[in-house]
């Protein structure tokens, strides 16, 4: 009994591995003879990754998804498969496939410093060759410089950011508070919140780069933009006293507790939703946050107003001088096999994100837009905020991208301690020169 | 037929393909990562030989918290092995008695080891919220109000409130080990024993745990070592903060490797923490040998 039923078994694996090879046998010999019958039009598939794998938390989808349409209708034959993840997620998930050598066709990366490592490594094309139809006049100003490396231009950008206070009104009138016109009238109205019980500025800092925007507005305030920059690229130090006094500046504010007591471990989305409840004085993000500070049905929707971060008196920087700037867009890997639809596609999807995300009301373009483009903006808080910038007498990116990884997650640690208040500004100004030496 | 099988070159044949799979996907990866940790490497470009260097900056000149992350990876390990496990044993003694609703609470307490730990940790990081947390809520209703804390924001309470999920998570899988191995005692043992008219408790200890010791030697090897590689929850709940108060090896070894760019440096800390787990579990087999 044993006997036959182990050749029974047998047998039909036998027969199973038979059935197999003849499949294989049938499939083969059907696909040579469509091959030599038809002229080869194959249809490309370009995989694409990016960052936003949500609309509801991260609006950019809805501007990209919008221009994956209108590239389906215009390139049948060059399909695009999407993939994504959030944030630092995304940043593990891009490292690993590009030191595996299996990343995308194309993908979302930052420029500067962060796509360096890239560069350095060959990893990304260059695209000086495919750029000279007229694609590097439709880009304004230069914004273009953030993805050039040692001359050569490995990125196209799209949507400019810049920072401002969104202020929600409400809570001012309520609380009989007026908008700061400058840094000291800031800190008296974090003082007049608080003796109201109302938080000041949101902030959810468990990723750590929120407060930067603080910290990197405030030192371009104090000292300037031109010495920012120098001192970012090692030219200038850190201990230079106007980057101490911007740190004493943001330790001020810290100790008017104009941040909520539970900012270091509250995820950054979650401080933005605790400001859609409509209780928070003012939020000092980007303008990516747009497409959700304005959302219809929300108690904010109406309530907010612009301004730009206003500076202490006796700086070397104004108001003007705004945190914000293109820092990122899409790429195309080095090992591509289809070199030139890829590029198509990255002159594309850069520019039609970019003028979706504007119509939007997500971010401000970085690509020339016509007027009727301009009409179709039905973000007023957009409108409003691009006017803010119409004074603007310098950009500068977050520092997390314009300086070295390892420097940058010092930047960030650093900056968190001066939040926790477990730092003197000194030190802080100290271990920031000693990372970046 | 079985001089044949148990021959030596059969026993190879029949172990050679796991033995294969294992030694391509661990061993020669550990290998790897050895060589790894002698080079300056951004994990994507060029890379230097520096022989031991990360090493000394990982333990002699070390800068980014590892020591600590280590020290706190120790006390997870304590509060597991001393608190998880014995609530574990306590739990299973008292079902594998066979009470009303076995079967249930068998469930009820395995549940946290199959649910996702994303879903755990964004439901905790819930539970924790300064605001409208349940934590919170509760405790002022209770009129707790002055033990209210920013859970996982207070870099004095931040370590207890992340270590509180971790503990609870694995419960149920250790007391189910526990369980099975309560439940393969045969039954004659007891009956004996309560004729000679021992109580519950003195059941308990003096026979069976002393039979399930097998088992509860693999829950403690498994709880020690799990406790020192554990990466899952710390990194949902806190990704090692706030001001790195929650940081254990593994979350450092994420943002050295993927946020700093220093593979290198990442692979010494990879060693490190298999080496250690390598040592515990000859440690914790060598305490349990010399009990017997």
């Amino acid at each position: 009994m044993k006997g036959s039923y182990l050749k029974i078994l047998c047998l039909m694996v036998a027969v199973s591995m038979v059935l197999t090879l003849a499949a294989c046998g049938t499939a083969q010999g059907g696909g040579t003879q469509a091959e030599t019958t038809q002229k080869v039009q194959e249809p490309v598939t370009l995989t694409f990754w990016h960052t936003w794998p949500s609309a509801d938390t991260e609006p950019t989808k809805k501007a990209f998804d919008k221009a994956l349409e209108d590239w389906t209708a215009a390139n049948p034959n060059i399909k695009i498969e999407v993939d994504t993840a959030a944030s630092d997620p995304y940043k593990q998930k891009i490292q690993t496939a590009v030191a595996a050598g299996e990343t995308s066709d194309l993908f979302f990366w930052w420029n500067a410093a962060m796509a360096k490592p890239f560069v350095d490594a060959g990893k990304l094309l260059a695209l000086d060759d495919y750029l000279n139809d007229g694609t590097k006049d439709k880009i304004l100003g230069d914004a273009l410089s953030g993805f050039t490396y040692d001359g050569k231009i490995y990125g196209l950008p799209f949507v400019t950011s810049a920072a401002f206070i969104f202020c929600n009104k409400d809570v001012f009138d309520k609380n009989g508070v007026k908008i700061p016109t400058t840094f000291e009238e800031l800190l008296e109205a974090v003082k007049a919140f608080r003796a109201k019980n109302v938080t000041p500025f949101t902030l959810g800092n468990k990723e750590r780069w929120p407060i930067i925007l603080f910290q990197n507005t405030m030192a371009v305030q104090v000292a300037g933009p031109q010495l920012v920059l120098d001192a970012i690229n090692k030219k200038a130090s850190f201990e230079d006293p106007a980057f101490v006094k911007a740190a004493a500046n943001l330790k001020a504010l810290v100790d008017a507790k104009a941040f909520p007591s539970d900012a270091l471990g509250l995820g950054y989305v979650d401080g933005q939703a605790a400001f859609a409840k409509g209780d928070i004085a003012m939020n000092y993000i980007g303008t990516w946050e747009l497409g959700n500070l304005d959302k219809d049905g929300t108690a904010l929707k109406g309530k907010i107003v612009p301004i730009k971060f206003p500076a202490p008196a006796g700086g070397k920087g104004t108001e003007n001088d705004i945190w914000g700037g293109a820092s990122g867009g899409f790429v195309v890997s080095s090992t591509t096999k289809y070199k030139d639809e890829a590029v198509k596609a990255c002159k594309f999807f850069n520019e039609n994100t970019d003028k979706y995300s504007y119509i939007y009301g997500l971010g401000l373009p970085v690509w020339k837009t016509s007027a009727d483009v301009d009409a179709q903006v039905s973000s007023k808080l957009l409108i409003e905020s691009k006017k803010l910038l119409a004074n603007a007498t310098s950009f500068t990116t977050g520092w997390d991208v314009l300086m070295e990884p390892k420097t940058a997650q010092k930047l960030l640690d650093l900056s968190t301690a001066l939040l926790a208040g477990s730092i003197t500004p000194e030190e802080f100004a100290k271990q920031m020169q000693e990372a970046n030496k | 037929m079985n001089r044949r099988f148990s021959s030596k070159t059969a026993i190879c044949i029949f172990v050679l393909p796991a033995f294969l799979l294992y030694a391509v996907i661990v061993i020669f990866p550990i290998f790897l990562s050895g060589y790894y940790s002698t080079l300056e490497w951004d994990g994507i470009g060029k890379s230097v030989f520096i022989g031991l260097k990360n090493y000394v900056d990982l333990f002699i000149n070390n800068n980014d918290g590892f020591t600590k992350a280590v020290m706190n990876s120790f006390i997870l390990a304590g509060l597991n092995v001393f608190i998880q496990l014995p609530i574990a044993l306590a739990l299973a003694l008292i079902l594998s008695r066979g009470i009303n609703g076995e079967s249930f609470f068998r469930i009820a307490y395995f549940i946290p080891v199959i649910i996702s730990t994303v879903v755990i940790g964004e439901l905790w990081i819930k539970i924790y919220n300064s605001d409208y947390g349940l934590l919170n809520t509760v405790l002022t209703g209770l009129g707790l109000k002055m033990l209210n804390h920013q859970w996982l924001s207070d870099t004095k309470v931040a370590l207890a409130a992340v270590f509180i999920p971790v503990v609870w998570q694995y419960v149920g899988y250790h007391m189910l080990l526990m369980y099975a191995g309560a439940k393969s005692i045969p039954k004659d043992i007891f009956e004996s024993a309560r004729i000679d008219g021992a109580t519950g408790i003195k059941t308990a200890f003096r026979i069976t745990i002393p039979l399930i010791k097998p088992v509860i030697r693999v829950c403690v090897v498994f709880a020690a070592v799990g406790s020192l590689k554990f990466f899952d929850l710390v990194y949902i709940l806190t990704n090692g903060g706030p001001l790195h108060a929650t940081e254990v090896p593994s979350t450092l070894l994420y943002s050295t490797v993927f946020l700093k760019y220093m593979y290198g440096y990442g692979s010494a800390m990879a060693m490190f923490i298999i080496v250690e787990c390598l040592v515990m579990t000859f440690i914790i087999q060598g305490i349990f040998k010399s009990g017997d």
